[in-house]
């Protein structure tokens, strides 16, 4: 439901990291700092380093693919964990990164970051907002994603071979780097969400009205991706998703309540400041 | 059924009634420009659909289906700020910026503003919108006049008339083909139950 735009933005603070910090003299660095254990399975330094060049591209792949995802975290809130949460539904989570992988990481793995970096700070603060769907249904998916991430066959799978746990504790060993850069890039637009307006935006799209808006004031992004995420979470259970053909009727409308409400916020926004405010 | 006025539609629009009484129009930009008189004047939104005549030599809705249909038509999306140029006597289909959500004891009709019919432009050929009903409204915009015209996503086009019905009716709306759309929507014209009687009727 459209929250992959924040992970598409974040490629291209991804970029700007290879090109900032995995320079040339990272690169050197860190194949000097494998070569002592790769002397241990490999004998010659071509070997040596034709491995080492394996371990960066996975490494270099779960930065591709993490780091937009914390920006897409930090730009419209959980929505982007829930999403990852609702395609582990339906595809494999523990796929290894390899090259017919395109060196992506494991599904499950960029979730496991992203709670454990963001979602367990946000639950902690939701449990001491009042009540309301939206709270409801985050401890809900709270108490769903431990479960499942306490089984931790994505870490295993990546442990169960050299390169990719190589690359694993490379990555262990700069999350806290990349975490502070994506900070550090968009500080100013981190998204904030507010309980009570995501409960009035579930009255909306429940209401199938688009959550564009609450008393003629123009809703941001993150709160409008979240509104249709928990509503989604919420009412997966009712009747309007009891079989798969009113599954995906409903999936739809939700999703286009959403896109609609993106487009009108977008438009109401610039109305507003292009008028000086004097819209009422 | 009487017209509702300005004073009833700005009442209508801010009270929180239950769900089926509430009158939701969204976003309203400008509620001074756009509420004057009985009616609320609506935007036009920034998505079309335009016809392919350069390689559709009719159309016939007794062979369309939902793939097909796009043959002969396709969607074109005008970032705001840029226009759409609407040659003399052609069809295209736009909609309302505005998300309606109609109660169900309204029913409302569309016109055009009458500064835009002035210049030739036509909004809207079926304009009843029905109790209950929710989502864009539809616009088949043509251009009667002799010169191409303009249109800049967001400009005021259109005006919603809104009239109490004697009692409050559930939305039917041929099978909601049309139910909570965001823009417009091509013609399910080919999805009429009876089609496929009067158009394979064996001749008498």
């Amino acid at each position: 439901m459209h929250t992959v735009i924040g992970h598409e933005i974040g490629h291209f603070y991804q970029q700007t990291y290879f090109l900032e910090i995995l320079a040339q003299d990272w690169e050197a660095r860190t194949v000097n700092e494998l070569l002592p254990t790769l002397s241990t399975r490999y004998q010659t330094l071509d070997e040596q380093l034709l491995q080492a060049q394996e371990i960066l591209k996975i490494y270099r792949g779960m930065v591709r693919e993490i780091l937009p995802d914390v920006i897409g975290y930090l730009l419209f809130g959980p929505s982007i964990l829930f999403a990852h949460y609702c395609f582990s539904s339906w595809m494999n989570d523990k796929i290894p990164p390899s090259v017919q992988s395109n060196y992506y990481p494991p599904l499950k793995m960029r979730m496991r970051i992203l709670y454990e970096n963001y979602f367990q700070k946000d639950v902690l603060a939701i449990k001491k907002s009042r009540g309301g769907i939206f709270k409801k249904t985050i401890l809900n998916l709270d108490t769903n994603l431990d479960k499942y991430l306490q089984i931790q066959d994505d870490i295993s799978l990546l442990n169960s071979n050299f390169h990719s746990a190589e690359a694993l504790k490379i990555f262990n060993r700069t999350l806290q780097d990349i975490i502070k850069f994506c900070k550090s890039k968009i500080d100013k637009n981190i998204y904030k969400f507010n309980p009570r307006i995501i409960n009035e935006l579930i009255n909306r799209i429940d209401d199938n009205i688009p959550p564009n808006e609450i008393q003629a004031k123009p809703i941001k992004l993150g709160d409008i991706f979240l509104s249709g995420w928990i509503y989604y979470f919420h009412s997966l259970d009712d009747e309007i998703f009891s079989n798969g053909d009113n599954y995906i009727i409903r999936y739809d409308i939700i999703s286009k309540l959403l896109l609609k409400a993106s487009n009108l916020a977008f438009i109401h926004t610039l109305y507003k400041e292009r008028s000086g405010g004097n819209i009422k | 059924m009487a017209t509702l006025n300005k004073n009833e539609l700005i009442k209508r629009l801010s009270t929180k009634t239950p769900k089926v009484n509430r009158l939701v129009v969204t976003p309203i930009l400008d509620l001074k420009q756009q509420i004057e008189g009985p009616g609320i004047d609506l935007r036009l939104s920034n998505q079309f659909i335009v016809f392919k005549s350069e390689n559709t030599p009719h159309i016939n809705i007794a062979t369309l289906d939902d793939y097909n249909i796009k043959k002969v038509q396709s969607e074109v999306v005008v970032p705001f700020g840029e226009s759409f140029i609407l040659h003399p006597k052609t069809l295209v289909l736009a909609s309302t910026l505005e998300y309606i959500s109609m109660p169900h004891d309204l029913s409302g009709t569309l016109e055009g503003r009458s500064s835009w019919a002035r210049l030739g432009l036509i909004i809207a050929t079926a304009c009843a919108i029905d109790p209950g009903f929710k989502g864009c409204i539809t616009l088949e915009l043509t251009n009667l006049g002799n010169l191409p015209l303009y249109l800049y996503p967001g400009i005021r086009l259109a005006k919603l008339i809104l009239m109490e019905t004697t009692s409050p009716t559930e939305y039917e709306g041929s099978g909601k083909k049309y139910y909570c759309q965001i823009g417009p929507e091509f013609s399910k014209a080919h999805k009429d139950p009876d089609l496929d009687f009067f158009s394979k009727m064996p001749k008498p």
